[in-house]
């Protein structure tokens, strides 16, 4: 029995290195094991979605509703496909609801706000249920887009246009 | 010239000679079947020594870290309008550098130049060779569980001071200047990801437990058997696992991240 | 003088060189260990007495030369040979090396723990017994910081004979004790070699109380057996440096004096 206290700080310190572990990786990292929120999915297409990652959060009125599931592109229109995950306590969202991506601060996380639309039956509209796509959506803001709006006007903004028609010209003939 | 170059030539081979050294001892360590009835308490008794009384100043270290982190960070980003991301550069800076660093140096510190101390007396007052006289092989009897017991209490330190150092961030951020816990988290969430931040930084710590152990019990055992001899293999221990810890933390940051 | 024929020797050293770093220690040096004997090396502090201790247990490589044990050379050996070969000595080292995080007991228990496979309540008797033998059971229960150094020894001693080992190797036993713990120390290992038939091996320049016990003596010197024979050859040998040393005499063929390459004179 000498190695009685000894044994058991040992196995309270590997036991505090697994818990951290789990801390570390459930509530730092999201990882989601089995998530005790139900999610139901719907689809949205942007033109761009800027650098929106897996898991960034899904907001109404700045409060988080769900997540993005998963980030595709979608084979034929070659636009960017976001699967987002919202919990199911959450049925009654209009499918004329928009969803744009936005960003915390100007340099934060970026994430999906969707903007509760107009509930009518009688025009047609109905709740999002699983698998619906969100029609209306708005792409993300391009820090760089903003800021070359911001500095050039529109006739430089033609001749850009026109510059970027000569370097993937020129990008093609090096090929 | 010529002497110069003589200098520098003994030099060179008195330290590839001890790296040579070095080697040899960590192999005949390591390349043994542990009877695992006799060396398991002799491991557990190690994790005692090198890991658990390493916990307070991990703790302590990692929470200040976190708190002053979480200060900056809010001080730097509440220009930017961005203090939604503080969660974020606390989490990421912690797990991918300051957590395994930060844990391997005061692991140095602290159980390095212990054991190189320890050793180092065992040497001295002929411990080591009354037991190699007795048969029994002081690589294995005393270095390799202590080794062991580095490699596996340096991840486990690592995860501690992460853990500690991300909530001394939130306590500052969240609970004193009042940024939204959960944006704070979820900034968090989504961009720390156990495959690649978490896994890296364990992977981290272990290399930084094995090579700090193996400078620290390596200049023990090699050390001349005196008072200043101990002390000078101390000070060795301590730069040099603090050199190898923050070279080696460049190769790895290139290589997995 | 009596010369010990090949056979009955446990311990033969052939022809061994040994030198630290640019030091020379042995040249040259030849000695046969007889068995079941106590057998004596003296000599004058510095002459490296402690070095053979530690060629015959291998721990040191010679430069030249061979060391047999039972007819073994241990210096050939591969590291596992060399491991069970040392399970047959022991050495008792001058400080006693007792292990500082154990106690008494669990120092005697160490080797045995190590290398059998006894249950722990034999183990518990044959440290009890080895500890008695030595004078030492009351202190089964101290820690070596609680010890005084002949107590220390005695433990140690206690701890060498644990295995059962067939050659005790004695680094200079009796330095800094007093005359009774001296006393003590002659007479355990007299019993020792006495009632367990042990080869014995006692490194000391303590020449009054060796003679006492020893069975043969050898006189190093400058890296060479300087006289050997029985207690009774050497105490009536002509070599005056032999004399000299078992006298103490300060003058004599060994200069007080270190030997300078500088005339006094001069280099004032």
């Amino acid at each position: 029995m000498k190695y009685l206290k000894t044994e058991i700080m040992v196995g309270i310190f590997m036991l505090l290195g697994i818990i951290a572990a789990c801390v570390l990786a459930l509530q730092v990292a999201g990882l989601v094991l089995n998530s005790k929120a139900e999610l139901y999915t719907v689809y949205a297409k942007f033109e761009n979605i800027g650098s929106l990652r897996l898991r960034a959060p899904v907001r109404i009125g700045g409060v988080a509703i769900g997540r993005v599931t998963a980030i595709n592109l979608d084979g034929e229109s070659l636009t960017p496909v976001v699967s987002i995950g919202i919990e199911k306590k959450f049925d009654k969202i209009s499918s004329e609801s928009k969803a744009s991506i936005q960003t915390s601060g100007i340099i934060g996380e970026q994430y999906i706000a969707i903007t509760p639309g107009f509930y009518d039956e009688d025009l047609g509209t109905t709740y999002l249920k699983n698998g619906d796509f969100i029609a209306d959506t708005g792409s993300a803001v391009i820090l760089e887009d903003l800021i070359s709006k911001f500095v050039f006007n529109s006739s430089q903004d033609s001749s850009k246009a026109d510059e970027s028609a000569k370097s993937s010209d020129t990008e093609s003939t090096k090929e | 010239m010529t002497e110069l170059l003589g200098v520098l030539g003994r030099y060179a081979l008195k330290k590839i000679s001890s790296l040579g050294r070095s080697t040899i001892i960590f192999l005949h360590s390591i390349i043994a079947i542990p009877n695992l009835k006799k060396s398991f308490p002799l491991l557990v008794n190690q994790i005692y020594f090198v890991g658990v009384q390493s916990i307070i100043i991990i703790l302590v270290s990692g929470l200040f870290i976190g708190m002053v982190l979480g200060l900056q960070g809010f001080n730097i980003l509440k220009d930017f309008m961005a203090t939604g991301s503080l969660g974020t550069l606390v989490a990421l800076s912690i797990i991918r550098e300051l957590g395994p660093v930060v844990t391997a140096l005061l692991y140095a510190g602290r159980a390095g130049s212990a054991l190189t101390a320890e050793i180092g007396q065992l040497k001295a007052s002929e411990q080591l060779s009354a037991m190699e006289m007795m048969a029994v092989d002081p690589l294995r009897r005393i270095i390799a569980p202590r080794f062991w017991a580095g490699l596996i209490s340096m991840p486990i330190l690592s995860l501690l001071f992460c853990l500690i150092g991300i909530y001394g961030g939130k306590l500052v951020g969240v609970d004193w200047l009042g940024i939204d816990d959960g944006i704070f988290w979820s900034g968090m969430q989504a961009s720390v990801d156990v495959m690649e931040d978490l896994g890296p930084m364990v992977i981290k710590a272990a290399v930084f437990g094995f090579v700090c152990t193996w400078i620290a019990l390596f200049n023990g055992y090699d050390c001349r058997p005196t008072s200043e001899g101990i002390s000078r293999a101390t000070t060795a221990t301590v730069v040099q696992s603090s050199l190898a810890v923050l070279g080696l933390d460049f190769i790895l940051t290139a290589l997995m991240f | 003088m009596s010369e010990i024929l090949d056979e009955d020797s446990l311990i033969k050293v052939n022809n061994v060189s040994f030198s630290y770093a640019s030091k020379q220690i042995y040249k040259n040096l030849s000695l046969n260990i007889p068995k079941g004997k106590i057998t004596a090396i003296l000599g004058p502090s510095g002459t490296g007495k402690t070095t053979i201790l530690r060629l015959i247990g291998a721990q040191l490589t010679p430069d030249e030369g061979t060391i047999e044990f039972d007819g073994i050379n241990v210096h050939s050996l591969r590291r596992q040979e060399l491991y069970e070969l040392r399970k047959r000595m022991s050495m008792l080292f001058q400080s006693g090396a007792l292990f500082s995080d154990m106690n008494v007991f669990d120092n005697v228990a160490f080797p045995v723990r190590e290398h059998t496979k006894l249950p722990e309540e034999l183990i518990h008797d044959v440290v009890l017994m080895n500890l008695e033998a030595v004078g030492m059971r009351a202190a089964a229960y101290l820690y070596p910081s609680e010890l005084s150094g002949g107590m220390a020894r005695r433990a140690a001693l206690a701890r060498s004979i644990a295995l059962d080992p067939d050659l005790i190797m004695y680094d200079e036993p009796f330095v800094g004790q007093d005359p009774i713990t001296k006393g003590v120390l002659v007479k355990l290992i007299a019993d020792i070699n006495k009632s367990l038939g042990k080869t014995s091996v006692v490194v000391t320049h303590d020449v009054k109380e060796i003679l006492e016990v020893a069975h043969y003596v050898y006189i190093l010197s400058e890296g060479t057996v300087l006289g050997s024979g029985t207690p009774q050859e050497i105490v009536n040998s002509n070599d005056p440096r032999v004399i000299q040393f078992i006298q103490g005499d300060f003058d004599g063929p060994y200069a007080f004096k270190l030997k300078g390459s500088q005339n006094y004179i001069e280099e004032l």
